[in-house]
């Protein structure tokens, strides 16, 4: 059995973990990544974040080269091969994921493939092809990720499948139903219906994408809506049933048959996959790893970030969540006197059209505190000239101060604007501040301050 | 059934966090109504916590050293039999439960996360992520940079700048020429440091010395019965009536072009204590007697000395009287207690020989040092202000009359 000392073992190579990794082998501390997969990157690069936004561009691109018989040019007779837009999926992700394997032999990060479970406080026993392999750390960082969440009532069978099964793409006609209208079943219902099949969202909650501003999710329903996407919220799924035929989800007096099922119900931290409790770390009964603001969990040299990390200040499980929190926890092992001292974590559903938010939403604070200004895409001269003028932008900022304390976004390229807005929270700025904030024109990102100017008063083009 | 009931620190008037300096009960004490559970010190005072309740303590959650903010739980009580308002808090951390339906994380006890009472994470500081990463580093609380952004937010260069301020005078290693000991400072010392040295940074200030004829009222004050009259009281009136015809004398300083003009007359008083030096404040000293300013000026330098002053007896001060006139040594310059407007200090009176015309006389003199925000006091004011303060305390037997200690003005 090998046997490997070093100053820092990183578990999990996810958009946290190969941040934490390379970050702090880069500041000169010993760093050991560990990954199950053979491919690192975790599952953002492998079975998420990449993978679904190939997939969502060329659904877009689809659907705008359909829709230009409008303008005058005809695309109307487009095919759709599917084995090649797998492979052009695939294509993205085996690039990224090789950058990666480069970015670590760069730095001279060892990875070690294979299942780790925690073997004593400063142990971490590693199985994997080659055998066992235990590794002696100083430091340890958890970035085990999570898994989608699946619902008990759901028969096991090929054609029901999560978020990871549906990147597949085994069958694109007939008819899915997708339990679970948040982004991720946002996002799936557009790449399918853009692959042609007839896609139903059932959400249990009243309406879909909880968490984003109403009125934004109104304009990105109704879009979908029109492309046929059907959803129908509150509902109570009572059971599924599945014979050669079909699939049936069964809903009170209504059923309603489909050829394949795709369930996304949140997701569950991956913690108790790793024995904690042998190194004596606290994990909790959901298989969250409280950690302070240093990240650090119970143990003061074992660290947990990403997904799997509970902190007192952010919840969202997001890629650049993770990312942060990976830095973070490096620059901590590596001797720098900082802690977590984020303002905002931003949200995308990557839809067509996007929906995006930062901070504060109305719906988080109390009338009469705060101030809205709407820009509505109807009067931005770019989303007119590439578009249909669809979306709006929507800032919120403190009414004494000025202060931006959110901001919600529908529209195309809903996902960029957004940056803008998570700057100005981040460095305190004010209404006035980014409403004097010259931005190119005609764009879209000068929406961002032209909703400024509205929340103040100044606009002149509305 | 008797009620539990959690006991929580109360607002303590704009003090942010306090240290513990002694618990006073222990678990299974009965405990009366305004009977102290602890003692915090803070602002340059200590404070004992009433129980607002009486019972009987279940558990105590605090200890000495900790640092409580208002809203800690000091203590679990069954309350005996009394109809209460407060329910016991159940639900502490009760939001970040709503949002992550999961425990909150054990933290650090030396390192505990800021209290999330802003909207937007730390939206109460207008800096951005760098400095707010270099203040954290550097261990500085932004609240205390000042910023040259007419906005308040701080930059970079603020940190420099405040920084470069509070780098130690002296930058080699003095240890090489001698042992070198560390002396933790009380927090009534640190604090009284911060602020002088803001005052000298900030206030440009004069002192005016001059000589006072306390010989009659020597005198007359020796031969009081009963009540030990203090010099200081006459000095508190003599000074509170002087500011009525002074009127720079009780401005505040307030912006570049704007000063404010106070209509009250507190004057307050320094008491060396083993803490370090703290100014409670006399109320209204124009208005009070003789009697009624010597015994408030007891009752405040007896708590001053047992800690038990509030945060309230030291505010609101239009002047500072300092007197050394117990110890000895000749006129000093004392330093503006900002934002007053001027301080005198007292030193020791002594018999001199003093020219009354022709004549020679033996006198007893006090020297006295008057020093003042020239933004708000021109020298001749100052020289008129000390001259008349001689007089009126010289005159003030003849003034005063017979019943002294009723004596108003």
């Amino acid at each position: 059995m090998d046997r490997t000392q070093t100053n820092l073992v990183v578990i999990g190579s996810g958009p946290a973990g190969y941040a934490a990794a390379f970050r702090a082998q880069d500041l000169g501390v010993q760093t050991i990544l560990v990954e199950r997969y053979s491919q690192l990157g975790g599952v953002c690069l492998n079975v998420g974040c990449i993978p679904s936004k190939a997939l969502l561009s060329m659904a877009e691109r689809k659907h705008d080269a359909d829709g230009l018989h409008d303008s005058g040019i005809d695309f109307s007779d487009s095919a759709l091969d599917i084995e090649q837009v797998r492979a052009t999926k695939d294509g993205v992700v085996n690039r990224l994921s090789q950058g990666l394997s480069m970015l670590a032999k760069k730095r001279r990060v060892q990875v070690i493939n294979g299942e780790a479970v925690f073997n004593g406080p400063n142990e971490l026993k590693v199985a994997g092809e080659q055998g066992e392999h235990i590794i002696e750390f100083q430091h340890a960082i958890i970035a085990v990720g999570s898994e989608p969440n699946r619902l008990p009532f759901l028969p096991e069978d090929p054609r029901i499948f999560d978020s990871t099964g549906a990147l597949q793409l085994k069958d694109v006609s007939g008819d899915m139903v997708i339990i679970g209208g948040g982004i991720i079943g946002c996002e799936m219902a557009t790449i399918y219906q853009g692959m042609g099949v007839n896609v139903t969202v059932l959400e249990v909650l009243p309406e879909i994408m909880t968490g984003a501003d109403p009125s934004n999710v109104k304009i990105c329903k109704a879009q979908m809506e029109q492309k046929g996407i059907v959803f129908q919220t509150g509902v109570s799924i009572e059971k599924v049933t599945a014979d050669k035929g079909g699939l049936k989800v069964h809903m009170g007096s209504s059923v309603i048959e489909c050829d394949q099922i795709l369930y996304s119900v949140g997701r569950k931290p991956n913690g108790s996959m790793i024995q904690c409790e042998d190194a004596g770390v606290n994990v909790d009964e959901k298989g969250f790893i409280p950690v302070d603001e240093y990240m650090r969990t119970n143990q003061d040299h074992i660290y947990a970030v990403g997904d799997v990390a509970l902190t007192p200040f952010d919840n969202q499980m997001l890629a650049h969540r993770s990312t942060a929190h990976g830095h973070l926890a490096a620059e901590i092992i590596a001797g720098h006197n900082i802690r977590y001292d984020i303002r905002c974590i931003p949200s995308v559903a990557y839809t067509d059209p996007e929906v995006a938010w930062v901070g504060v939403q109305e719906s988080d604070l109390e009338k009469g505190t705060y101030t809205v200004g709407v820009f509505p895409w109807a009067a931005s001269g770019r989303s007119l000239a590439t578009g249909q003028g669809l979306g709006q932008t929507k800032v919120i900022a403190d009414k004494e101060t000025g202060r931006i304390l959110g901001a919600s976004i529908a529209g195309r390229h809903a996902g960029e604007i957004i940056g803008v807005f998570c700057l100005a929270i981040e460095m305190g700025a004010t209404l006035t501040d980014l409403a004097l904030t010259v931005m190119p024109h005609p764009t879209l990102v000068e929406t961002s301050s032209l909703a400024a100017e509205v929340a103040l008063g100044t606009v002149t083009d509305l | 059934m008797s009620e539990q009931l959690a006991i929580k620190v109360p607002n303590l008037g704009g003090v942010d966090d306090s240290k513990v300096i002694e618990v006073l009960v222990t678990v299974g004490q009965m405990v009366e109504v305004d009977e102290g559970l602890i003692t915090l010190e803070s602002d340059k005072a200590s404070m004992e916590i009433p129980s607002p309740h009486a019972g009987k303590v279940k558990a105590i959650h605090i200890s000495v050293g900790d640092v409580v903010k208002e809203g800690a739980v000091i203590v679990d009580m069954v309350a005996s039999g009394v109809k209460h308002d407060e329910p016991l808090e159940k639900d502490e951390g009760q939001i970040e439960k709503e949002v992550n339906a999961s425990p909150q994380p054990e933290t650090k006890q030396d390192k505990k996360p800021e209290a999330g009472s802003s909207r937007v994470r730390g939206s109460d500081v207008y800096a951005g992520p760098f400095v707010r990463r270099m203040a954290f580093e550097f261990g500085i609380d932004l609240k205390d940079v000042p910023t040259q952004n007419e906005k308040g937010r701080v930059a970079v260069e603020d940190i420099k700048r405040y920084l470069q301020k509070s780098a130690p005078v002296v930058s080699y290693d003095q240890s090489q020429w001698g042992k070198l000991e560390d002396v933790a400072l009380t927090r009534v010392q640190s604090l009284s440091a911060k602020h002088l040295l803001n005052v000298w940074q900030t206030v440009p200030q004069v002192t005016q010395h001059h000589m006072v004829d306390i010989t009659d009222l020597e005198k007359l004050r020796k031969g009081i019965k009963d009540t030990k009259v203090t010099m200081i009281s006459f000095v508190m009136k003599v000074t509170a009536l002087l500011m009525k015809s002074h009127q720079s004398f009780n401005l505040v300083w307030h912006q570049a072009d704007m000063a404010r003009r106070r209509s009250c007359y507190h004057i307050g008083f320094a008491v060396e204590t083993d803490q370090g030096l703290i100014v409670p404040v006399c109320r209204d000293v124009d208005q009070k007697s003789i009697l009624q300013i010597v015994e408030e000026i007891q009752r405040l330098s007896q708590q001053a000395r047992e800690g038990k002053l509030n945060k309230k007896d030291l505010q609101g001060g239009c002047a500072t009287i300092s007197s050394l006139g117990g110890i000895g040594g000749g006129h000093f310059t004392p330093i503006v207690n900002a934002p007053e407007a001027f301080i005198i200090g007292l030193a020791r009176a002594s018999f001199q020989p003093v020219y009354q015309g022709d004549d020679l006389v033996r006198r007893y003199v006090m020297p006295i040092s008057l020093s003042y925000d020239h933004r708000l006091i021109d020298g001749a004011e100052g020289a008129r202000f000390v001259v008349e303060f001689a007089k009126l305390l010289e005159e003030l037997p003849k003034v005063m009359g017979e019943d002294v200690l009723s004596y108003t003005g």
